[in-house]
């Protein structure tokens, strides 16, 4: 798999602040990855995103050593607008990030900016309509829909640009579960049938885990561990860092314990009955 | 009670919504300098009857009739002065007459324009791209902004805050609580907003492009001359060139 974003021994100090808000960050995303990035309030998250996607250090000014590279630019060197069009950010607040009085004029939004053709702009605005299916909202005026369609639009908007990379930052959190669920299969098809590669910023691990392919753990500013989602999982109880333990992962392990069972760990519901089944007729 | 929605552009279908903001704004416009020029009781009445053209064709009646009960009291107010000062029931009526054309004109334009297409025909007249936003922004922002305040006055009321006793200038004192965390409210919106333009390649050209585009079309151009030509004959009348007959 080839590489899209190497972030090489990265501090970050906000102005007017003295401690790092990264410290010695080193992370390699690939092509076509979708990465969960986890840790306690306050750890880094939102800062790293920031730095990927080139609001750091061009929006926010601070003491920069390090770099970040995605597809061979390197960020600290070029305008947030030639970077954010390569890494699209969504905001955690939908609605901070809808300025405009339509949801097909918020999906242009961006490529106005990037003055593109009327013409092309219209085409790129109808498929991007088409593949995320929000034809029903088309007309719709972004700041009076739910919380679910506003961050739907919101992807739509960053997706209209055509990244290479979708950066998220905790996109569930003003969420009730059922918007939620719709949202990530909304991320889960950006990234399994238009090849997005994704980083998501969030707390809510049960939902995420089965679409993802690796967990990077953080804590004050540092990346603790980091790897394949399962082999993570097995390795560690998500506890000690501070994080929520997902709970199927969490039952098989603690099943495994208690009867003395090698349950596979599985992600998923049916994945676990499948593999709890599968241990059953083995040792029958 | 002044409801804001009673003034807001709903989108919608029709001939009049389709037309090109500078015609529509050309229309509304003229009438307004019709109105003010004259004071013919008639040629008021007649005015009005033009303005209820976009009225019915644009579907916003119900809203225009709303807005109207709700300045029923500066209407009320404008005919008892002037009745009082000039004792001439039909004066009087002229003035409230010509208040309504003006609301009923502002109102055609205003219900039936959208913010985009007035900030695209300011863009369209070279005014700068950040000028244009700024405008677009403002006006996106103004329900978020009502609900904020909404909230923080709930909130400060629940701790005690009492916003609707004492004096005048007790009371704008009690509104320092809701004003000061408004303000910082409304400010860290503006730095998240900031921020999220940013990310959607804002400054990105000089001269951006534009999703919608504004066309003159064969309405715009009927409208306009319509509304040149009973300008001008109104006006010819005003002045006393010819004499329409009115009954
Ligand atoms: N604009 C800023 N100026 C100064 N310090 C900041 C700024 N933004 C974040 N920080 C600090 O940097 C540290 C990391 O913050 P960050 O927002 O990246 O954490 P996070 O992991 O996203 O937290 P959360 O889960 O609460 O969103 C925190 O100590 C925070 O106070
Ligand atoms: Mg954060």
């Amino acid at each position: 798999m080839s590489e899209l974003i190497s972030i090489e021994n990265l501090s970050f100090r906000y102005v007017d602040t003295d401690f790092y808000s990264l410290n010695n960050v080193n992370l390699k995303i690939n092509k076509g990855d979708f990465v969960l990035l986890c840790g306690p309030s306050g750890c880094g998250k939102t800062t790293l995103l920031r730095a990927i996607n080139g609001l750091i250090p061009n929006y926010y000014q601070g003491e920069y050593k390090g770099k970040v590279i995605i597809e061979n630019k390197e960020v600290s060197k070029h305008k947030t607008y030639e970077i954010a069009k390569i890494a699209g950010l969504v905001f955690q607040d939908p609605e901070n990030q809808l300025f405009t009085s339509s949801v097909e004029k918020e999906i242009a939004f961006g490529l106005e900016n990037l003055a593109i053709p009327r013409d092309e702009m219209r085409r790129i605005v109808n498929e991007t309509i088409r593949v995320l299916n929000l034809e029903n909202l088309r007309y719709k005026v972004p700041a009076f829909l739910s919380g679910g369609e506003q961050q739907k639009v919101a992807i739509a908007a960053i997706y209209a640009m055509r990244p290479k990379v979708l950066l998220l930052d905790e996109p569930l959190s003003n969420l009730d579960p059922y918007s939620a669920i719709s949202v990530i299969e909304l991320i889960y098809k950006l990234n399994k049938e238009l090849g997005l590669t994704i980083l998501i910023a969030e707390h809510r691990l049960d939902w995420l885990i089965p679409f993802s392919n690796r967990i990077v753990i953080m804590n004050e500013g540092r990346i603790l561990i980091e790897g394949e989602t399962r082999s993570i999982l097995e390795k560690f109880d998500l506890e000690q860092f501070d994080v929520n333990d997902p709970k199927i992962p969490t039952l098989a392990k603690r099943i495994n314990k208690i009867f003395n069972l090698r349950i596979k760990i599985s992600l998923t519901v049916d994945e676990f009955v499948d593999n709890f089944k599968k241990e059953l007729n083995d040792r029958i | 009670m002044l409801r804001p929605e009673n003034f807001i552009y709903r989108p919608k279908d029709t001939v009049i919504h389709r037309l090109d903001p500078r015609s529509k704004f050309y229309y509304a416009f003229l009438m307004l300098v019709l109105a003010i020029l004259t004071i013919d009781f008639n040629l008021l009445l007649l005015l009005l009857l033009f303005t209820l053209f976009p009225i019915l064709l644009g579907k916003i009646l119900k809203q225009v009739l709303k807005a109207i009960q709700s300045s029923l009291f500066f209407l009320a107010l404008i005919f008892i002065i002037n009745f009082i000062f000039s004792l001439n029931v039909i004066l009087a009526l002229a003035l409230v007459i010509r208040f309504l054309i003006l609301i009923i004109s502002f109102l055609a334009f205003s219900l039936t324009t959208s913010i985009d297409d007035i900030a695209l025909s300011f863009y369209k007249l070279r005014f700068p791209y950040d000028f244009v936003l700024a405008l677009t922004l403002a006006y996106r922002f103004i329900p978020t902004l009502f609900k904020d305040a909404v909230n923080i006055v709930d909130a400060q009321r629940s701790r005690g805050l009492e916003t609707q006793k004492g004096n005048l200038i007790k009371r704008v004192k009690n509104f320092m609580p809701v004003i000061i965390p408004l303000l910082v409210v409304a400010i860290r919106r503006a730095l998240n907003v900031a921020e999220a333009m940013e990310s959607r390649c804002f400054g990105a050209s000089k001269r951006p492009t534009n999703y919608y585009e504004l066309k003159i079309k064969f309405g715009d151009i009927l409208l306009f001359v319509a509304s040149t030509i009973l300008f001008i004959i109104v006006l010819a009348e005003i002045l006393g060139l010819v004499k329409i007959a009115i009954v």
